[in-house]
């Protein structure tokens, strides 16, 4: 067995290009539970994402039925804005494009706060982005 | 604007060059002179520039040999593009790149006046943006008519703005929701910010709030303005006070304005910081010449 077995060039990774990740249509995940608030912003709670093993060590000190660590995020205005856009139908462009239009933002500022958006949401699990055949 | 062809232009003006483009391309900032135009969103052309060389004519042949590699083979002249003759008018040497099928991919021109040479790289396969290409590239102006005038103009996206000449930019921001430019010259630094949408902004803090954390400075003397749509702030401190920032690095003397855009919804504001007294006027003549468009 090789212990350092050469990487094949053509083989690795290759990440989405921007206009791929543009056509992208996100929208939230199953296991997202969301609520409009009275305000009008929204409130997502979502399973954590912890390793079984500290999963088994919480639920040894907790008494009663057991159950999933959750976590609560609050949207502000614009993120519960952009947050109700992810409908499983528009692409990243036309968010982008809704976003600057109700913001006043130019395209480039209006991408680069939904791009993050994305970002942050991706990372927690709360997003899903595939492209039109998914 | 209209061409010959009958193309939509709008004028944009980015680090000493004037283009007008397609006015449905947008232009995006990749670097202090590298700008790419899309149709929404799709890449349509992208341009970078140098300004020019002492051996201008060797440094052209060298940029020529140097894209080569990327952009394709060189078109002979005998079979230059017939879209790009009206580009002549502008540029004294100009290359075209094609690739294997021998569409062109791009080319390189020399300025005939400032021997500024410009690269431009063709996006997309589409047959009509190089009619459009042509279009902008026989608008572009790399010596700035406007700085005979002692400004130079920065117009891009939906901002314009009219800096004076020695101001060279040090950086630049195209943030969520904020817009900054920096500029220096000899003694002064300069800050320009675009803020919005100004409405949400102004709900959490005051016009004068928004003036200090942009300026960061303590001992910032504030005005509101006439119109309640503007604030000022000065910092002139005293010479002991003069010793105590230049011990934090910092600039003591401070000038900074900020106004709403009503009409845009958008905040405005321009900070100047300098090592001598700054005149109000400076600030003003600036923050004038600053504008949605």
């Amino acid at each position: 067995m090789k212990l350092f077995k050469k990487k094949r060039a053509g083989k690795e990774r290759q990440g989405l290009t921007r206009t791929e990740a543009l056509a992208g249509i996100p929208r939230r995940s199953p296991s997202a539970i969301w609520m409009v608030l009275e305000d009008g912003d929204i409130l997502i709670e979502f399973p954590l994402n912890i390793k079984p093993f500290f999963l088994q060590l919480a639920n040894r000190f907790q008494k009663g039925p057991q159950s999933r660590p959750t976590k609560k995020l609050q949207l502000d205005q614009m993120g519960s804005r952009v947050w109700q856009m992810f409908d499983g139908e528009k692409d990243v462009k036309t968010i982008i494009r809704e976003v600057s239009e109700f913001s006043g933002l130019s395209l480039q500022e209006a991408e680069i706060s939904v791009t993050a958006f994305l970002r942050q949401l991706g990372r927690r699990g709360l997003v899903i982005i595939g492209d039109q055949s998914s | 604007m209209t061409t010959g062809t009958s193309i939509d232009l709008r004028h944009i003006a980015w680090n000493g060059i004037h283009i007008d483009i397609p006015s449905v391309w947008d232009a995006r900032v990749l670097g202090q002179r590298h700008l790419i135009f899309e149709k929404d969103f799709q890449p349509q052309l992208q341009i970078r520039w140098e300004k020019s060389a002492r051996r201008h004519a060797r440094a052209f042949e060298k940029g020529a040999t140097r894209y080569s590699a990327q952009m394709g083979s060189l078109v002979p002249q005998d079979r230059f593009p017939e879209a790009l003759h009206q580009v002549r008018t502008n540029f004294d040497r100009i290359l075209c790149y094609q690739n294997e099928t021998g569409m062109v991919t791009g080319g390189i021109c020399q300025c005939a006046a400032c021997h500024a040479l410009l690269l431009f790289q063709l996006l997309t396969d589409d047959v009509a943006v190089l009619t459009e290409t042509a279009a902008s590239l026989s608008t572009v102006l790399c010596h700035d008519q406007a700085e005979n005038k002692g400004e130079s103009l920065w117009r891009i996206q939906d901002f314009a703005l009219a800096v004076p000449v020695p101001f060279v930019m040090q950086d630049y921001t195209f943030g969520a929701g904020l817009t900054r430019l920096s500029f220096k010259s000899k003694d002064l630094s300069l800050q320009t910010c675009k803020l919005g949408p100004a409405d949400t902004r102004l709900n959490q803090q005051s016009l004068a709030e928004i003036l200090l954390t942009l300026t960061g400075g303590s001992g910032l003397e504030l005005a509101d303005g006439e119109d309640d749509i503007s604030c000022t702030g000065e910092r002139n401190p005293s010479i002991l006070k003069q010793i105590f920032f230049r011990l934090r690095r910092e600039k003591p003397f401070l000038s900074a304005k900020i106004r709403h855009d009503t009409d845009n919804n958008r905040l405005l504001a321009v900070i100047l910081s300098s090592t001598r007294p700054i005149p109000l006027t400076t600030t003003e003549d600036i923050c004038r010449k600053y504008e949605i468009v």
